[in-house]
């Protein structure tokens, strides 16, 4: 037998640390799912995924339905979080003051209760303010379960990823609908040759 | 080949085998019931561990290989303290010991029908013998009141000796031994199961160094048992049509109960089986998702446990949804360096790729808590966040 585990045997008698003894597991699972709605952004969506340029409003729509056999008391919130390479959003830590994309989310409603087999949608805007950095932004909406147990209480949360690409505002333009890029070079150059074409008028009137 | 790592606290975990509560009252039998928790007891076969574990009948120039190098546990199991040693020496020797697998999930419809899948491996070195033997992932099935034990078998012959030519001889998901008769008792979430006159399978004969029908040791297990399943409740489960596009999850449980921790040289030590979180993803395209999980410190009446002496080991409780464990965290007693931030901070429970198969992912594990010595005795309370994110 090894030294370490001779002397455990004493230290065993030495004391005992006493966490509180709640009964276990004492609510069954709670089941819940979520999906982006159907709508002006797509249909049948991954998740949440926007092009937008500073000042803009992104208003969308989460179905959350309970899949369990008790009713369901839901948490909504937005989290931050940065997106990976496998393109995962990485969420920051649980109860972290929201400060990025967290902080551009309004949710229609913070809190949801479901009965069995109930579905429900939560309304968002995104309101990317007018000074956004250029580039991606990443968070997630958030739904939380949790009961307050003796010990260890488990939150439950499911997130769905909400990836907003800011563009710079020079890209909307080119990206306006209908007028492909070659066209707004085209109209640049014309505006030039106008402008060149009128110089001497302008030199001519100006020395009346 | 896979390498197993030596155990080194193996006979300590022995010792500190918890007790974990399960007070709910007992539901009438009916339905299917989730294992939990549990422990099975096995020896192998004890005439083979007092031949490694002695290697008396060593053959030089090689001999006999180092004391506590001959048998090994490692992933979940751990000598048996209370098991009976194959041979008679003071103090006995770890390595005379049987074996405690650690048991991670199952499912127990009635007396004649259930099943228990454990974690954790054994592995026999006989260098003089030219074989290496592992077994690993041992699994009690019963069905219709026949049982049979199951488990990987990974034997390597480096040189030819005796019946075994040189090569790999493996097993995987296999019968190792049929079990003659069985007695099972449920009272209330404990499961309690004797097996005895166990002979080995042929299927476990092909890797084994044993032939088929030679007699194995007997084996026991305790489990607690989940609640009862509703067969009502409509759970994010199997159904490939329709598409739902969603992301779906259930977790089982709201809370987590540590038990009573108990005093070991290096500290308080008590482990708990985490809630089962089944993650069922029907979006189009089948992106990624991850499940982390993190949690607070621990905040009691007498003082304060910090969140990096809570560690775990996730495990797979089946292989649908194409999903990954994530890694083991070992808790920290200490965090000179600042990097043993344990639970403290997200750990990955498990995740699925891109393109990840169909079909509901379960995780699970086990949480450890390893407090310093110095900590207070008290009640302690945490949150532990668990988030699906896809």
């Amino acid at each position: 037998m090894s030294p370490r585990a001779r002397l455990a045997v004493p230290l065993l008698l030495a004391g005992l640390l006493g966490l509180l003894a709640s009964p276990a597991l004492a609510s069954e699972g709670a089941s819940w799912g979520t999906r982006p709605a159907d709508g002006a952004h797509g249909s049948a969506r991954e998740n949440f995924r926007y092009s937008a340029a500073p000042g803009d409003l992104v208003t969308d729509v989460l179905e959350v339905s309970n899949l369990g056999s008790a009713p369901l008391s839901l948490r909504v919130l937005g989290a931050d979080g940065e997106l990976t390479a496998e393109g995962l959003v990485e969420l920051a830590p649980a109860g972290a003051a929201p400060e990025g994309l967290a902080s551009w989310l309004a949710l229609g409603a913070e809190s949801l209760v479901l009965a069995p087999g109930e579905s429900s949608a939560i309304t968002f805007t995104i309101a990317v303010p007018a000074d956004a950095v250029p580039g991606e932004h990443a968070g997630a909406l958030v739904t939380s379960s949790l009961e307050a147990g003796e010990q260890l209480t488990v939150d439950r949360r499911l997130a769905t990823s909400i990836v907003v690409q800011v563009e710079e505002p020079a890209a909307r333009l080119a990206r306006a609908p209908g007028v492909p890029a070659w066209a707004w070079a085209a109209l640049g150059v014309l505006a030039l040759g106008a402008v060149l074409a009128w110089r001497p008028v302008w030199r001519a009137r100006a020395r009346g | 080949m896979r390498h197993l790592r030596p155990a080194p606290r193996a006979a300590l975990l022995g010792v500190l085998a918890l007790v974990l509560a399960v007070l709910a009252p007992a539901p009438a039998l009916a339905g299917s019931r989730d294992v939990e928790s549990g422990a099975l007891h096995w020896g192998f076969k004890k005439s083979f561990r007092s031949y490694v574990g002695q290697q008396t009948a060593a053959i030089p120039p090689i001999g006999p290989a180092p004391v506590g190098e001959r048998i090994t546990v490692s992933g979940g199991a751990s000598f048996d303290p209370e098991g009976e040693p194959a041979w008679k020496a003071s103090p006995t020797p770890p390595e005379a010991l049987p074996y405690l697998f650690e048991v991670t999930g199952g499912s127990f419809e009635d007396e004649e029908n259930f099943e228990l899948r454990s974690q954790g491996a054994v592995r026999f070195v006989f260098p003089s013998h030219h074989f290496e033997l592992t077994i690993s992932r041992l699994a009690v099935v019963v069905e219709d009141g026949e049982a049979r034990l199951e488990g990987d078998i990974l034997q390597i012959a480096d040189e030819d000796f005796g019946q075994f030519e040189e090569g790999e001889y493996r097993v995987s998901g296999g019968v190792i031994g049929s079990v003659g008769s069985i007695s099972v008792s449920v009272d209330g979430d404990a499961l309690s199961v004797r097996g005895s006159g166990l002979t080995v399978h042929p299927e476990g004969a092909s890797a084994l160094p044993q032939e088929a029908g030679e007699a194995l040791d007997d084996f026991s297990l305790t489990a607690s048992l989940g609640e009862e399943l509703d067969t009502g409740t409509p759970t994010p489960t199997p159904s490939p049509s329709p598409e739902t596009g969603e992301l779906a999850w259930r977790v089982q449980g709201s809370s987590i109960d540590l038990g009573t921790a108990e005093v070991t040289e290096e500290g308080f030590l008590a482990t708990s089986a985490l809630p089962e979180v089944l993650v069922e993803d029907s979006r189009a395209g089948r992106p990624a998702w991850r499940v982390t999980a993190e949690v607070t410190d621990l905040a009691g009446s007498a003082g304060t446990i910090r969140a990096r002496h809570l560690g775990w080991r996730p495990t797979l409780l089946g292989d649908g949804g194409g999903a990954l464990a994530g890694e083991a965290v070992p808790p920290r007693l200490a965090s000179a360096d600042g990097t043993g931030k344990g639970l403290g901070v997200p750990r990955v429970l498990g995740s699925a790729p891109r393109g990840h198969a169909q079909g509901s992912a379960r995780l699970g594990g086990t949480l450890e808590l390893l407090a310093p010595p110095s900590t207070k005795p008290g009640e302690y309370s945490a949150v532990l966040t668990i988030t699906v994110v896809g």
